[in-house]
């Protein structure tokens, strides 16, 4: 009778606590789900890739290139190697192609050159695959001896050293969407003694700039760590501190906005906690956009967590100016602005339900 | 003391209460009325709170006291009708369930909340409030791990730490051991000189009733009194609550 009664309890409970229940075992597990749809393959299926045409090169040259790579690529053309090049290190395409004049001249062995990032450390393997793929599409294609060759640009990097960034960019979107709203829900008892005393807003600009501040020694924390182990990664660079604090300032805005305006229920967090999660799933951070579907793609490069997620990994490892990166920051900003303006707004609905 | 003359009263429920505010409130409530979806949490009420009084803000549970309370500290606004209150009062609340930083001692709390005073009492204040409100035992305890009865106490001081003009207390006495009410009670009376105003809600009309130079009964959010309370105070309120 015990567990009858203990069971009741649990049934009476659950149905006060539905809006939990339901993100907890409806909508998270089905997200996960559904999630997975849009990673269809373990080879590249539509990473972005430019296309350089020497200057021998003819339209024919070009359009026999383009279609042994669209196996596994979709090709963008490039005028000048540089504009390419510039691009690559901005991950808008994650190999560079030069196609040269004579493919299609049967007495030409002609040798197109194929340039990737060290910086993208798990690409290296799957681009060997594609483009030995694409190497024999080529030779059949054509009547020449054609054959790929693979150069890659910047320093060297391991796998370890790529995953970095990624780690940082995991960290920063736990802290902000996830536990910064955590920390704030377990001092809601005090929030009506702050409002008597202060603004709400005050109250959450203290969280958002003692916390965002509180970065740098995580930061400092992993350039020690990367030092000793021997990793050339600049945890501290100018760049890197700025596009980690905008990513911050959005997500914390993001994840304390959905805290208010749910009424600094628990329900919050498991929102937050899904958000993260589907953050990770959908922002490219360890494979190219476009890598396991086109869909994946498109989605990426929808979300700012996929700008964060690349300007991060750049000021980290590539070493690129931070003018490459303006129009990311730009947008990372106008998405900080665009936070903020969704807190106060929560924060407007939270007050006038009191 | 309270003012006879511009004291407004309403012995009937069923009457229209008109009020007459005086110069000298600093804090008042204009023809408010507060309403949550369907429920009327108060009604059309008209009341003021004078300097220098000790003043009783009784009614049975559910009655809208402590609705009223958050609308003059600021957490609520009327649905109709407006709250006066002058840029220079200072107001402080003790909280029905205490509302305090639950992972810093009991001396954090009171100095974290002594540094949003813009013009703050000298420290020894702080250890005034202490001493007074008997917390020393606990004030280097982390708050969430007081007894209902300290806790209580260090809401009571977070609203005392300002030294605010106006001091509303929601059932300041709540799981307090009597000895401490005793000290708190007699506390509370000197803080009344000086022109300062304690406000307090409870409907436990005996614990304050020879302490009352001012009674506001409330009954369902409607004013039901509001004037100078008699010698017998009980009897006064039980016959308002008939």
């Amino acid at each position: 009778m015990d567990l009858l009664a203990l069971l009741r309890k649990e049934a009476i409970g659950s149905r006060r606590n539905l809006g939990l229940l339901v993100v907890l075992l409806l909508v998270l597990p089905g997200g996960i789900v559904a999630g997975t749809a849009v990673f269809e393959q373990t080879v590249p299926q539509d990473v972005p890739v430019g296309v350089v045409a020497d200057e021998e090169a003819s339209e024919g040259d070009v359009a026999i290139t383009t279609m042994a790579m669209e196996q596994f690529a979709t090709p963008v053309e490039y005028d000048s190697d540089e504009e390419a090049r510039d691009d690559l290190q901005r991950e808008e395409i994650y190999l560079v192609v030069h196609v040269p004049g004579g493919i299609m001249d049967e007495e030409t062995d002609a040798n197109v050159t194929v340039v990737s990032d060290h910086a993208f450390a798990p690409l290296e393997e799957p681009i060997n695959e594609s483009l030995g793929i694409a190497e024999s599409e080529l030779d059949g294609a054509v009547a020449s001896n054609a054959s790929i060759d693979h150069d890659q640009v910047g320093d060297e990097r391991s796998l370890s050293e790529f995953l970095v960034p990624t780690g940082v960019f995991v960290f920063v979107t736990l802290y902000a969407l996830v536990y910064l709203p955590y920390q704030l829900r377990s001092e809601r008892l005090v929030l009506d003694r702050l409002q008597t005393e202060s603004r709400l807003e005050t109250v959450v600009a203290s969280k958002l700039l003692f916390y965002g501040a509180a970065l740098v020694v995580s930061l400092s924390a992993v350039a020690a760590v990367g030092w000793w182990l021997g990793y050339n990664v600049a945890t501290l660079s100018p760049l890197t501190l700025g596009v980690v604090g905008v990513t911050f300032l959005y997500l914390a805005a993001i994840g304390l906005a959905v805290t208010f305006a749910l009424g600094l229920r628990q329900t919050a967090l498991f929102v937050n906690l899904g958000l993260a999660l589907a953050i990770f799933g959908l922002s490219s951070l360890v494979y190219p956009t476009g890598f396991f579907s086109s869909r994946q793609g498109t989605i990426s490069e929808l979300l700012p967590t996929y700008y964060s997620s690349v300007t991060t990994r750049s000021a980290m490892l590539r070493d690129a100016p931070a003018s490459l990166y303006a129009d990311y920051l730009l947008w990372l900003a106008a998405t900080a602005f665009g936070s903020l303006v969704l807190l106060q707004l929560s924060l407007i609905w939270y007050r006038r339900r009191r | 003391m309270p003012d006879s003359d511009t004291t407004n009263t309403n012995t009937d429920a069923n009457t229209t209460t008109t009020t007459t505010m005086t110069d000298d409130a600093d804090l008042a409530l204009v023809d408010v009325t507060k309403r949550y979806g369907e429920t009327t949490a108060l009604e059309t009420l008209s009341l003021e709170f004078r300097p220098g009084t000790f003043h009783g803000l009784i009614g049975p549970n559910g009655s809208g006291k402590t609705t009223l309370f958050a609308m003059l500290a600021g957490l609520t606004r009327p649905t109709s009708g407006r709250i006066e209150r002058s840029s220079a009062t200072t107001v402080g609340y003790s909280f029905q369930e205490p509302r305090f930083y639950p992972s810093l001692t009991v001396r954090e709390n009171l100095e974290i909340f002594r540094g949003f005073a813009d013009d703050p009492p000298p420290a020894s204040w702080l250890e005034t409030l202490l001493e007074e409100l008997r917390l020393e035992p606990a004030a280097d305890r982390r708050a969430d791990e007081l007894s209902g009865g300290f806790r209580k106490k260090l809401d009571l001081g977070l609203a005392l730490i300002k030294r605010p003009q106006y001091l509303l207390l929601d059932e300041p006495l709540a799981d307090v051991d009597d000895y401490s009410r005793r000290r708190i009670r007699a506390f509370l009376d000197d803080y009344c000189e000086g022109d300062r105003t304690v406000v307090v809600s409870t409907h436990n009309v005996a614990a304050f009733a020879d302490a009352l130079d001012r009674l506001t009964v409330v009954v369902d959010g409607d004013l039901r009194y509001d004037g100078a309370p008699e010698d017998d105070v009980v009897s006064q309120y039980r016959s308002l609550l008939e």
